[in-house]
């Protein structure tokens, strides 16, 4: 049986990764329900480090473009009907990273709707020490790629905290006037880079039902999670939410037929076994490689030289006794 | 309120000199436009006009491209010097009778003096602006062209696909292929640009080196010479065998379709006259085509990669000569 390692389904989605809805999303397409979701919370188990991640017997596969071409490869032992399109390779990517980084940044970049829809979902899904410290990691790690694509830390519609609202009333008047000024200004950037991108995706689905015509394909998928990542969750600070829902409604219509195509039926999901937390605490072990097992070797030798060294230095001076 | 007495004796011994202003415009006057870059591999030739840099060689690509000739080269500016720290810049002489949209337009402006301690007879542009001074320069507007030089929109949009996808699948494949420098080097090189790293091109970004998950925080070796920190390789995210892999394959799949693409067409997607697309493959293939064997031979399998580049590194390299 083939397993899927996912991140946990939130909002009414199997999964609320882009990446991990859309090889459901597409492994739906090519094979109705013979696979099973495992939701995980523990990247560190992948050979890649990241969610998704695929595993059939011995076989662990990541990340998901390796994950994709070991379905084709192997498509007649798994019984797929698997039609590879090797034109939409540029489409693909395009739409993975520009289509990813607006969702990244209603996830995890604005102050609102991290604080108050993404982080409380995830949170109470980690066991305990990790679940105070890892949702920020998760945090960092889009950082680099959402700064350098200047969508990254958007002043939001509410204040970050509330805590110390009563105290603050004073001095925010005064500031007000140049940081809402700030604000959207930033925002409409924002929106200008969403809508160039949304744009491009509306006339190249233009009114066909799917991108490629009849059969919808890995890009349909990839483009149609990333849509209902944008449009279904209940986002405090709907930014890019108001605008596919009342700008693209020819995108919108389009990911939900294939909602309705692929992930309407339920999935067989299960939850991944819970570890002991002391066992996810030290740094995974790597499969050793062969550049690695030279360095282990050289990194064990000196350790014992070193501690051959001091044993020797100990053993070596003739004890005296303490005078009395 | 004075300086007390003891303290005026106790100053005096120190002296204060001023010397009169040094003239900034050097003793070379800049007769055509120079372009600020990196340094070529290979530096000894006279004919080593192209940088090994992506983002340089893509705008020295650019400015050949659209028709811009006689430009001179400098590889002795480093990056810090360049505006935001980031090279290419196109050092070009001043032109009061035109106003950029960025220069603040005074129109009783005096003509410019370069006796002065600032130098106002030049201009020194970042990136962003040499698409500007180039229209300027040809008299050419950027509304002259319906689809920005493509044949039609969906070419347009299309071209923004492949642009992604040399920017993220070709260029995360170049990062991994260049061999990671020794500590020593490491510690004796200038620090190199801030290039794009993995971190911020691979969809999903690579995990810190100690996992999510684990106690340990993680670490990043940053190591710091005399001759400013070397950052060439951020060792807090962990990139897996598997990764590697990964990205290696979908490097393959990127040059085949991008070969199957080019066909035999003069131009990329079909365009009548070179695009700022052109330019972006032409800087990819020829730093391709000088690493590492293990991504050179994709490229040196299709032919029609390789004449294309040929033909476009002849055109480029008319355009530049050396100071």
């Amino acid at each position: 049986m083939i397993e899927l390692h996912v991140w946990p389904a939130q909002w009414g989605l199997p999964s609320m990764d882009p990446t991990c809805l859309s090889l459901i999303i597409y492994m739906q397409l090519i094979q109705s329900s013979s696979f099973v979701l495992v939701e995980s919370v523990n990247p560190d188990l992948s050979p890649s480090g990241q969610l998704p991640f695929l595993k059939y017997g011995q076989d662990i596969i990541a990340p998901s473009a390796s994950i994709v071409s070991y379905l084709v490869d192997n498509a007649d032992n798994f019984k797929l009907n698997v039609t590879s399109s090797p034109q939409n390779t540029p489409w693909l990517i395009h739409a993975e990273s520009n289509l990813g980084d607006l969702v990244l940044h209603m996830l995890y970049s604005l102050h609102a709707n991290w604080n108050e829809l993404t982080h409380p979902s995830i949170v109470y899904k980690f066991p305990v020490p990790q679940r105070y410290y890892t949702p920020n990691r998760l945090r960092e790690s889009y950082k680099s790629r959402l700064e350098s694509a200047g969508l990254w830390s958007l002043p939001g519609i509410e204040q970050e905290k509330k805590g110390f609202s009563k105290r603050r009333p004073r001095k925010e008047s005064k500031v007000d006037r140049r940081d809402r000024f700030l604000k959207v200004f930033e925002r409409e950037k924002v929106l200008e880079k969403a809508r160039t991108v949304l744009d491009i995706y509306s006339r190249l689905l233009g009114t066909k039902n799917y991108f490629d015509g009849d059969q919808p394909s890995l890009l349909d998928a990839t483009v149609a999670a990333h849509i209902l990542l944008l449009s279904r969750p209940p986002f405090p600070d709907p930014l890019l939410q108001d605008l596919v829902n009342t700008s693209y409604p020819s995108l919108v219509s389009h990911a939900n037929r294939l909602y309705d195509q692929t992930l309407s039926a339920s999935i067989p999901t299960r939850k991944a076994a819970q570890n002991n937390f002391l066992q996810s605490l030290p740094p995974p072990f790597r499969v050793a490689e062969e550049s690695d097992v030279w360095e282990t070797r050289l990194r064990f030798a000196f350790i014992g030289l070193m501690l051959g060294g001091v044993a020797t230095y100990l053993f070596a001076t003739p004890y005296v006794h303490p005078t009395l | 309120m004075q300086v007390p007495g003891p303290l005026k004796t106790l100053f005096s011994y120190f002296p204060l000199y001023t010397h009169p202003p040094l003239n900034a415009k050097g003793n070379r006057a800049l007769d055509c436009p120079t372009i600020w870059v990196h340094p070529p591999r290979t530096n000894n030739s006279p004919d080593a006009v192209l940088s090994s840099d992506v983002e340089c060689l893509k705008w020295q690509a650019y400015l050949a491209l659209r028709g811009v000739s006689n430009i001179q080269v400098r590889f002795d500016v480093d990056a810090q010097g360049a505006i935001d720290g980031r090279l290419p810049n196109l050092h070009v002489p001043f032109d009061a009778s035109v106003t950029y949209s960025w220069s603040a337009d005074n129109k009783d402006k005096k003509a410019q003096s370069s006796n002065g301690p600032i130098d106002d007879s030049t201009e020194l542009l970042s990136a962003p602006h040499i698409v500007e001074w180039v229209d300027v320069k040809l008299a050419h507007s950027a509304l002259d062209d319906p689809w920005e030089g493509y044949k039609d929109e969906g070419a347009k949009d299309e071209s923004r696909a492949w642009v992604s996808l040399l920017e993220g699948n070709v260029h995360a494949a170049l990062i991994i292929s260049q061999p990671s420098p020794s500590f020593l080097e490491s510690l004796l090189a200038p620090p190199s640009p801030p290039s794009a790293s993995l971190e911020s091109i691979l969809v999903p970004p690579p995990p810190p080196s100690t996992g999510f998950l684990s106690l340990l925080p993680s670490y990043s070796f940053t190591l710091f010479s005399p001759f400013g920190s070397t950052s060439s390789s951020p060792s807090n995210v962990r990139i897996s065998s598997a990764t590697k892999k990964a990205v290696f394959e979908k490097y393959v799949e990127a040059i085949t379709a991008l070969s199957e693409k080019l066909g035999t067409d003069k131009w990329f997607l079909g365009s009548g006259h070179p695009t700022p697309l052109d330019a972006l493959v032409f800087a990819y293939l020829h730093c391709i085509l000088q690493s590492s064997e293990v991504i050179r031979k994709e490229v040196t399998r299709r032919v029609n990669l390789v004449a294309w580049e040929w033909r476009v590194r002849g055109m480029v390299k008319a355009a530049y000569k050396r100071t």
